[in-house]
């Protein structure tokens, strides 16, 4: 918007008026109810496929190569036999490395794109609109978002996990003497259901923590475009520390 | 429908403008950041410095966060820079309000987009290519076009445009007018405020009143005013 005096800067309708942190975490939670609405579902649906669906042949792609690696390593390379192999694997690859990975992969992409998209947003004077028209930004923009990424880091896990279990065990049975059947046997011998949903509620609460950081970086933070690098390390090093608190938080509860 | 009484913000003063129903009220602002400081005000995004704004027999300042979003889910409100979400098509955009606020969906609101595009004189099969485009790949008539119809979708009783003409042909704006009055015209309770930037358009708008916003610290334009 330009006049003879220039280029308007942001007036106070501008201002963010939400809060960060575990507040906002708090606050989503309060807003569940909104999701009856269909912009709001159509919004969180799209979250959803940006976050997971879009990256599905890729995760699936390298949880095939971990599982198969591991396998094959434990199995064959050390020659340790089919349960060990299968411990292992459950233990290291479908129980920290799917989670790991997922969430990365969730924070180095829509992540990093959900948060520019927000500053962008509220650069742009779109809050304001939104809120002129009667949307509480909080329903439109933060709650699809924050349960977009607990949905989508679900999701990307239980890729991972299956294509491990799956592709991995199918790859190793056309390189090694193992069968695809014997390995099989050996994972569900020791195949616990407990930490596999226990594995489940944590990419919920890490995507949802996840969420939340990108809301707070996009809507709360100093944003600018000159800032979007250092924006960009500082969402990604929130999420690293997110990950290891969460993850080690489920291995405690766990053990 | 809109009383004020009074009002500064940090930009302008207005001493005293009352908007009933079946008015077609024009704002002028001498800047943009007075329209948007307006705007702001009018629909309680701020607080005035002074004065007291009465929206559908309510006082603003009276009101909580909660009640005021109730208050403006009521009305229309259209800008054309700044008045659409840029990551969702304009057709998206158009079907926002009325979606989010009355639950309708694109079917139930087919007809009545044909109406307003009959009265904005837009050829059907031009709007909705258009509609397929990010508000940053459209023109300047499509961006005002597709903010009005979200607008219109609500079937308000008050519409609230700011600074909707800028960069439009004379044509386009005719045709935007044209069809304003003539949504307001389908029922005697409703009201429209045009906000403008400079007083140049009023000739074209012709509306049943005017009020102008002085400048704070402009003594000569309050006394005109």
């Amino acid at each position: 918007m330009s006049t003879a005096q220039g280029t308007v800067p942001p007036g106070p309708a501008d201002a963010p008026e939400f809060v960060g942190g575990l507040e906002l975490f708090v606050d989503v939670a309060g807003r569940l109810g909104r999701l009856a609405r269909t912009p709001v579902q159509v919004a969180l649906w799209q979250q959803v496929q940006r976050g997971a669906l879009d990256l599905g042949w890729l995760i699936v792609a390298i949880g095939t190569f971990a599982g198969f690696f591991t396998v094959a390593t434990v199995e064959v390379g050390f020659g340790l036999g089919a349960d060990l192999g299968a411990r292992v694997l459950q233990a290291l690859v479908l129980g920290q490395l799917a989670g790991f990975v997922s969430a990365l992969l969730l924070v180095a992409g829509p992540g990093t794109a959900a948060t520019f998209e927000l500053g962008l947003m509220r650069q742009h004077g779109e809050l304001r609109t939104l809120r002129l028209m009667g949307i509480d930004p909080r329903d439109y923009l933060m709650l699809p978002r924050v349960l977009g990424f607990a949905l989508s880091l679900f999701v990307l896990n239980f890729f991972f996990q299956a294509a491990a279990v799956l592709g991995g065990s199918a790859l190793a049975a056309l390189v090694t003497p193992l069968s695809f059947t014997q390995q099989m046997s050996a994972l569900l011998a020791t195949l616990a259901p407990a930490a596999l949903s226990i594995a489940g509620l944590r990419s919920l609460v890490l995507g949802a923590a996840i969420g939340v950081l990108v809301c707070d970086q996009g809507l709360v933070a100093p944003f600018s475009t000159g800032r979007m690098p250092q924006i960009a390390r500082h969402l990604l090093s929130r999420a690293l520390v997110a990950v290891v608190v969460v993850h080690g938080g489920a291995a405690l509860f766990l053990s | 429908m809109i009383e004020i009484t009074e009002l500064e913000g940090a930009h302008f003063r207005l001493a005293r403008a009352s908007v009933p129903p079946g008015e077609l009220a024009a704002v002028v602002a001498p800047t943009v950041a007075c329209a948007r400081e307006f705007v702001d005000l009018l629909l309680g995004l701020i607080a005035p410095r002074q004065g007291v704004v009465r929206l559908f027999g309510q006082v603003l300042g009276a009101l909580d966060e909660r009640a005021r979003r109730a208050l403006r889910a009521q009305l229309g409100f259209a800008a054309q820079a700044e008045g659409l979400v840029g990551h969702l098509a304009l057709w998206e955009n158009i079907l926002l309000g009325a979606a989010y606020h009355r639950g309708r969906d694109a079917a139930t609101l087919e007809s009545r987009v044909q109406t307003f595009l009959g009265w904005c004189g837009w050829a059907e099969e031009d709007a909705r290519r258009a509609f397929l485009q990010k508000p940053d790949q459209a023109t300047p008539f499509e961006r005002a076009a597709a903010a009005w119809l979200r607008a219109l979708l609500l079937e308000p009783e008050l519409l609230v445009c700011e600074d909707l003409f800028a960069g439009l042909a004379t044509d386009q704006r005719r045709r935007l007018i044209e069809a304003s009055v003539a949504f307001q015209s389908e029922n005697p309770r409703r009201g429209s405020v045009f906000v403008l930037v400079g007083d140049r358009l009023l000739d074209e708008l012709q509306p049943t009143q005017v009020h102008y916003l002085s400048l704070r610290g402009d003594f000569r334009a309050e006394v005109q005013a």
